[in-house]
């Protein structure tokens, strides 16, 4: 994805706790056993009003990667560095505004 | 008397956890695990069969033994509700034609290999003839699925049953007339409930 519209994409990240490394690492593994990237699955929705927390796509991808998967062709999946350290998952959590 | 189909009887009994339930998923929705698809399971015949006389399957049977007969049922799942953590997911099961799962599984299997007991296709990988073919099938199996039968609750993978109930009218009309793969509502509280899981 290129230009503006990526610029403008929102991630919905469902949730809004604070997820720790281990979780993240658990979800990425499972999504790399099932043929997607190492990482956490994101929606680009247009409707806002979901429950979740959200970033701008541009925003995320100064941090890690950010791939379209999946036949829903709203899904993307964050790529995540192996291991999922402290630091990755604090950096992932800021992103998504979770501080609790 | 008309011989009842594989999926007129309760084919998940009512003793939970259950572990495992499909032999193959299909998942075609993914967030962080499975949100919907296509599954297919089996039972073992000859208990299938007691029990429908008893009036009442109370399943399953599987992973049993022996060379005893087993009769296949398929169905079209999709994600109704998830917890905060989307750990325990409560899906809908809407009973497939055995020959329809084959046919999408042979029409993503021409560029892709099954890994059992889940697989994702990855559909949007692939090159688009083999693409538009395996859409094609795919559309036409979903919109021969019958109305949703059951409600489940399971793990991310479809893997663990956690709870099983036949669908209520009820809860059937809460339902959108189309599924996007994306929890219905946000009322896990009562979806739980209406399949019997204790939150």
């Amino acid at each position: 994805m290129v230009g503006a519209a990526a610029e403008l994409e929102v991630l919905t990240r469902f949730g809004e706790a604070v997820e720790s490394p281990e979780k993240l690492a658990q979800q990425a593994a499972l999504a790399e056993a099932n043929g997607f990237p190492h990482g956490v699955s994101v929606m680009a929705l247009k409707d806002l009003t979901k429950p979740g927390s959200r970033a701008l796509r541009s925003e995320v991808e100064k941090f890690f990667r950010v791939r379209n998967t999946g036949t829903n062709p709203l899904h993307r999946t964050i790529e995540l560095p192996k291991p999922v350290t402290k630091e990755i998952a604090d950096q992932f959590n800021r992103l998504f505004g979770r501080t609790r | 008397m008309k011989r009842k189909s594989m999926n007129e009887y309760d084919c998940f009994g009512s003793t939970f956890p259950l572990r495992p339930v499909f032999e193959k998923v299909v998942s075609l929705g993914w967030y962080d695990g499975t949100t919907s698809g296509l599954a297919q399971r089996s039972l073992c015949q000859t208990s299938v069969e007691e029990r429908a006389q008893n009036g009442v399957l109370r399943g399953p049977v599987p992973g049993s033994s022996g060379d005893a007969p087993r009769t296949l049922c398929a169905f079209r799942y999709d994600i109704v509700d998830w917890d905060a953590d989307q750990d325990r997911r409560i899906f809908v099961l809407s009973p497939i034609a055995v020959r329809e799962f084959e046919r999408v599984v042979d029409s993503f299997g021409e560029s892709d290999s099954p890994t059992w007991p889940l697989w994702s296709p990855k559909l949007w990988q692939l090159p688009s003839p083999a693409k538009e073919r395996a859409t094609v099938e795919l559309d036409r199996c979903l919109a021969r699925a019958k109305c949703p039968e059951y409600l489940v609750a399971s793990d991310r993978r479809l893997e663990t049953l956690f709870a099983a109930k036949r669908i209520t009218t009820s809860a059937r009309d809460r339902l959108p007339p189309v599924f996007d793969g994306l929890p219905v509502s946000n009322d896990f509280d009562y979806w739980a409930e209406c399949v019997g899981l204790r939150t």
